[in-house]
Parts: structure tokens; C-alpha cells; sequence
């Protein structure tokens, strides 16, 4: 076998598999690398929270900011949240009033849950549709909202329209209007 | 796959991380994520775990840079290998299955050493082949073995449908693999690798 003909031989030597090996070689070294930048960033991340909590002017953020971002985040009222805050299953509505007037919920906001509250509990719209009524607001245009669901307020019998004048009263005491 | 640093270069880059700088990220991890793989393959870490411990020690370290201090006799890349160990051991005590091997006491790393080499010969190989392709193969190619995308990303990315994407990638490839089929280096690179296995030689980081 001449020079030549030795290195055809070699030419046509490599294996399928020597083949793959060689490219999932260069796979995986481009994979660690990628992963490893991932990482980096991460850690860049942890670092910068950390260098920015120990800056005097750092302030975390309220309780209130905090809640409306999550609920404008997520699509969902904040009705449910603060029920759940409240503590207990079944809030006094003294309570709920209380707890949204401390995250800044304004009084009409708290008049639309009140009657989307009122209307659920006496049959007037399903528990589903009640739900869908509670999550369905993130905050603007509450008048439009609350003029709509007045409609509700028609609806009611008299021990509803009852429950709900009560309820306001006591929401109305408490944001002293 | 790493090349010769200083160590003066590498308190440089502990100066530039602490001061967040992406740039100095980059570098730490094109220098360290190997070097911490390969040390962890010669503890006779599997791949898929040493992956993992050499990904965490370099969030780990980006994270806590500021708590590393240059003293007398002690360096940035000695720090940065303790933290790995930190990590392996945090693993090893979550598995309890691999034997932990203390830092100085490499064993059997021959092979793993003479694996590191021939992965990096390899890729040295791939690369110059994917380089040397014309620019359609090589974009896709490209997105698929170094960026890991799949077919459908590719796509996605070079703004092409789906099954273009899947006809070039498999054309691509297969020039790719005439490439490499015909390159005599590949085959040299396993004989010397045999040559190697017969010669046992000590070894470090």
C-alpha cells in the first residue's frame, strides 16, 4: 500500500459513531457553556438585590402596593385575596372593610364587592357568576362597574336589600363618608 | 478548552464581578465552567452531576463575590475550587451513593483526563468544519448543536417554516458529517488516545 492509498484508507476510516461522538462533543461543551451563563446571570441577579438592600435608600414596598400589583399581575380581584388575608373563612364585613382601606381600596370598590357579595349570597347570580363578578375588576372604571351591578341591586328581595344597606352602613363607617 | 491565565488576571476578574460586571461573567464562566466539570469528572463525579456542581459553584460564586477576600497565600481560582467542592459535597451528602474523594487524592483521572482532551480536540475539529460551511448550513447548524435549539426553534429564529427547517437541518448535517467523515484528524485523535491509555502518567487540576 502506497502513501496514497494509505491515507484514502484513512480518508474513509471514521465511523458513524466516531462521527457522532464528535459533534455531541462540541453539544455538550456549548451546552455547559450556555448553562453556566445562565447561572452567572442568576447569580449577577442575587448579587444586585442584595448590594440594593443594603442602600440606605432602599424602602421595601407597602403591603398595599405590593397586593394591587399582584392582583393587576395575575387578573385577579382583590376581593378574594383580602378574604383570604382576613384570617378567617367568613370575615365580618368589618373586617374586610378594614383590611381594604389599609391596601387602599376605595370605597366604590368596596360597595361592588359588597353587592356581588350580597347578590351570591341570596341566589340572585350563581356562586360561579358571583366569583366571575369578584375577579372580573382590577380597578379602573369602577363607576361603570358599580352602575351595572346595581342592577343587581333591583333584584334582590327585601332581606337581601336589607343585608347589603347593614353591610354598607358598616363599610361606610369605617371609611367615615 | 481554557486558556493560560494568570493569576493576576484573576483577581482582576474577582474586581470586575464585584463590581457586576457582565463582561467579567462571561469571562469567569468561559474560564471556570470546564475547568470545575473536568475536576469533578476525576473525582469520579458522572457527567450529568459534575454538570450540575460545575453550573451551581459558578451562581454561587457570582452571587457571593463580595464575601471573597484576597489574603496572603490564597487566590481567586483556589476560592472558586472550594466553593465546587462545597457544592459536591452538598450533592454527595443528597445522593450518599458516590464514594467522595478528597481534593488531593485524584484517582484513576487518566482516563477522564485523556476524555477532557479528546472532547476538546473534537470540538476544536467540529468547529473549524462548522466555520469553513457555507453561511445557510452553518446558521442552522449553528442554532441546533451550540445553542441547543431544536428544529422547530431553529425555525422560529431564522424565520422560516418548520419543515424548511427540518429538510436544511438534515442537509446540513449530513455535509457536516461527509466533513468529518473524511478528516483524518479524528481518527489520529483516537490512536493517540490508545497510545495514551498505555501510558500511565500522575495528573492534577
Amino acid at each position: 500500500m502506497n502513501q496514497r492509498q494509505e491515507h484514502a484508507a484513512y480518508e474513509n476510516a471514521n465511523s458513524p459513531q466516531l462521527v457522532d461522538a464528535a459533534i455531541e462533543a462540541t453539544s455538550r461543551i456549548a451546552r455547559l457553556e450556555r448553562r453556566g451563563l445562565q447561572a452567572a446571570a442568576r447569580g449577577l441577579g442575587l448579587q444586585r438585590m442584595k448590594k440594593r438592600r443594603k442602600t440606605l435608600e432602599f424602602e421595601p414596598e407597602s403591603l398595599a402596593n405590593y397586593l394591587r400589583r399582584l392582583s393587576e399581575a395575575a387578573h385577579v380581584s382583590l376581593a378574594p385575596i383580602l378574604q383570604r388575608l382576613c384570617g378567617s373563612e367568613l370575615p365580618t364585613t368589618g373586617e374586610w372593610t378594614r383590611l381594604a382601606q389599609s391596601v387602599g381600596m376605595t370605597f366604590a370598590e368596596v360597595k361592588v364587592y359588597l353587592r356581588v357579595e350580597i347578590a351570591g349570597k341570596f341566589g340572585v347570580v350563581g356562586w360561579d357568576s358571583a366569583n366571575r363578578l369578584r375577579a372580573g375588576r382590577g380597578g379602573a372604571d369602577w363607576e361603570h362597574y358599580a352602575a351595572a351591578l346595581s342592577k343587581l341591586e333591583e333584584m334582590l328581595d327585601d332581606d337581601g336589600k336589607e343585608e347589603l344597606r347593614r353591610m354598607e352602613e358598616i363599610a361606610r363607617a369605617n371609611y367615615g363618608v | 478548552m481554557h486558556n493560560e491565565t494568570s493569576c493576576g488576571d484573576f483577581e482582576q476578574m474577582a474586581v470586575d464581578l464585584k463590581r457586576g460586571s457582565e463582561k467579567a461573567c462571561e469571562e469567569f464562566v468561559r474560564k471556570f465552567v470546564h475547568r470545575i466539570y473536568w475536576l469533578m469528572r476525576r473525582r469520579g463525579w458522572r457527567q450529568s452531576a459534575a454538570e450540575e456542581i460545575a453550573v451551581d459553584t459558578i451562581e454561587k460564586v457570582v452571587e457571593k463575590i463580595d464575601q471573597y477576600e484576597r489574603k496572603e497565600g490564597s487566590a481567586f481560582e483556589a476560592w472558586v475550587f472550594r466553593i465546587a467542592d462545597n457544592e459536591a459535597n452538598a450533592l454527595h451528602r443528597i445522593e450518599k451513593r458516590l464514594q467522595f474523594v478528597p481534593l488531593n487524592e485524584a484517582i484513576d483521572s487518566i482516563a477522564v483526563e485523556q476524555e477532557e482532551a479528546t472532547e476538546s480536540v473534537r470540538d476544536k475539529i467540529v468547529r473549524e468544519h462548522l466555520a469553513s460551511m457555507k453561511s445557510e448550513d452553518r446558521e442552522i447548524l449553528t442554532l441546533v448543536i451550540i445553542r441547543g435549539m431544536n428544529a422547530s426553534e431553529a425555525a422560529d429564529e431564522l424565520k422560516i417554516e418548520p419543515p424548511t427547517a427540518r429538510k436544511r437541518l438534515e442537509r446540513a448535517k449530513q455535509r457536516l458529517r461527509e466533513k468529518l467523515e473524511k478528516d483524518s484528524r479524528l481518527i489520529l485523535d483516537v490512536q493517540k488516545r490508545r497510545v495514551h491509555e498505555s501510558t500511565p502518567r500522575a495528573c492534577g487540576i
